[in-house]
């Protein structure tokens, strides 16, 4: 009796712990990098995110599909060994710095690399299709083709959305995420959980 | 077992591609300048039109995990028993807290290095500010002490040793014969891995004396103390533990090694530095220094 009182009581303790959790794909980062995350989740959850910036860091450092995709490999292979479980809002910083141990120094730190990267961290306070469109259109930030349709265009294709609903939606969001870096962060921690590289200077409202 | 999570959403085969970068779209959308920056440098660069290998990067997540269940420790556990471990943690926590006030605070580099595989403190040695004579000092002489204690326990846990830039005076004329010797016999007698650069390329540190415990403390010299006591004064009151910035500058210093020339890795003086730092006399040291002030001004 008291076997069966004790597996229901851990049943239920389970399942409100995964109610009162964030799905992972809706998770901030810190709460992926909190302890209460399950590692294997956070970790996927991660990897998928930063899978494109990191493709094209690789690839802008050999400029080679070949040799960016071995690179890509080893970096999947250290964010994984070394994810940092735990850390909490340190978590960006402690992978850059797993990030900046594969590709080098330079790869992560030039042409504004290091702000593209820390952008993670406000852009998974935006919601719903707010966050869909800025993450889908910072992970491409350029059009197919010189002739062909627009990045807004081809963003609404991909979601199934209409090119203007895209438009009005990415400029939404950019001032949201500049408001979330200033409003919902306290300065000084922002700046030391990104090394410096954020907030960058608020534009005057058009 | 159960089927796998897929942790990436479908993707179209891979193709040649050539995307366009246009820089009016993004500020048309609201984009800031500083992600238009890094996209232009990455369109610049072709990133864009490189599809990354989504099946290899899930294999990869896959194979991890599951290499991590297995052995169901994430840090890489040294070929020492937890008994061993633990006894030689608790006598270097002892020795270092025996060494005085500043010593004892780089304890937490004995913890850091039991579950990282990375350097436990990382220094900027400012020959600007803190001149060689000062490492024979008492205060200065428990801090190399406490070195070769932490690097001691990191190489017995297989794990690399402390690593020390030395920041360099601008010019060889500034440093007296007595000093050129100190410099090198610090180079011969440490227990750190030993890098050296000169001013002119050290950025922020050119004029700044710093260290980084483990991933949580930070201490800093940034004005020229007269005495080896006042400097480590300067050093206990700067004490900072912060794990954002001590990462942060961690990184910086590691960045800095990486622009630096490696005098001494893995316990040994590297290449020339064997022979030119050897000898009791100032010549060989002397020709040490000027090249790399040489290697590194304005590179």
């Amino acid at each position: 009796m008291w076997e069966k009182f004790k597996a229901l009581r851990e049943r239920l303790a389970g399942l409100i712990e995964t109610y009162e959790k964030p799905a992972a794909e809706d998770a901030t980062y810190e709460e992926l990098f909190s302890p209460e995350f399950h590692r294997s989740a956070a970790c996927r959850e991660v990897v998928r995110r930063l899978t494109p910036l990191l493709g094209q860091m690789a690839f802008a450092k050999t400029g080679d599909a070949g040799e960016a995709d071995e690179l890509m490999k080893t970096l999947t292979g250290e964010i994984v060994h070394q994810f940092p479980v735990g850390s909490g809002d340190m978590g960006l910083q402690r992978l850059a710095m797993v990030i900046r141990g594969t590709l080098g120094h330079e790869a992560f730190e030039t042409g504004g690399l290091p702000r593209r990267y820390y952008t993670q961290l406000p852009l998974y306070y935006l919601t719903g299709q707010d966050r869909r469109c800025m993450k889908a259109a910072l992970d491409r930030s350029a059009r197919p083709s010189e002739q062909g349709p627009s990045l807004a265009a081809e963003i609404a294709g991909v979601l199934g959305l209409d090119e203007s609903s895209v438009r009005e939606t990415l400029r939404r969001a950019n001032r949201q995420l500049e408001d979330i870096m200033h409003r919902d962060f306290d300065q000084d921690r922002l700046r030391k959980i990104t090394e410096g590289y954020l907030p960058w200077e608020r534009r005057k409202a058009l | 077992m159960g089927k796998k999570e897929s942790i990436v959403t479908p993707q179209p085969a891979r193709k040649q591609q050539s995307r366009f970068f246009d820089a009016d779209e993004l500020r048309d959308l609201g984009f800031s300048e500083e992600l238009i920056e890094s996209a232009r440098y990455l369109s610049e660069r072709g990133a864009y039109d490189y599809e990354p290998p989504y099946q290899l990067v899930e294999d990869t997540v896959n194979a991890c995990l599951q290499e991590l269940e297995s052995t169901s420790i994430a840090v890489p556990v040294p070929a020492l028993q937890p008994q061993v471990m633990w006894r030689a943690l608790r006598d270097s926590h002892a020795e270092l807290s025996r060494l005085g006030r500043l010593p004892a605070s780089y304890a937490d580099g004995l913890f850091y290095l039991s579950c990282n595989v990375r350097p436990p403190l990382v220094m900027v040695e400012n020959h600007n500010l803190i001149t060689p004579a000062f490492w024979h000092a008492p205060e200065f002489l428990d801090i190399r002490q406490a070195c070769r204690v932490i690097n001691r326990t990191a190489r017995d846990f297989e794990r690399p040793v402390s690593r020390r830039v030395v920041v360099l005076k601008p010019d060889l004329r500034a440093y007296t014969t007595e000093e050129i010797c100190q410099v090198a016999a610090l180079a011969r007698d440490a227990s750190s891995d030993i890098y050296w650069i000169s001013p002119e390329i050290a950025g922020e540190f050119a004029s700044k004396d710093a260290i980084v415990v483990g991933d949580m403390r930070y201490q800093c010299i940034v004005e020229k103390p007269s005495s080896a006591s006042e400097a480590e004064q300067m050093l206990l009151s700067s004490t900072m533990d912060d794990p954002a910035l001590a990462l942060a500058i961690r990184t910086r210093i590691e960045a800095l090694a990486e622009l630096a020339v490696p005098v001494k890795t893995e316990g040994k003086l590297t290449g020339e530095f064997q022979e030119l730092l050897a000898g009791p006399g100032p010549a060989g040291p002397s020709q040490a220094i000027q090249q790399v002030l040489r290697a590194t001004a304005g590179a």
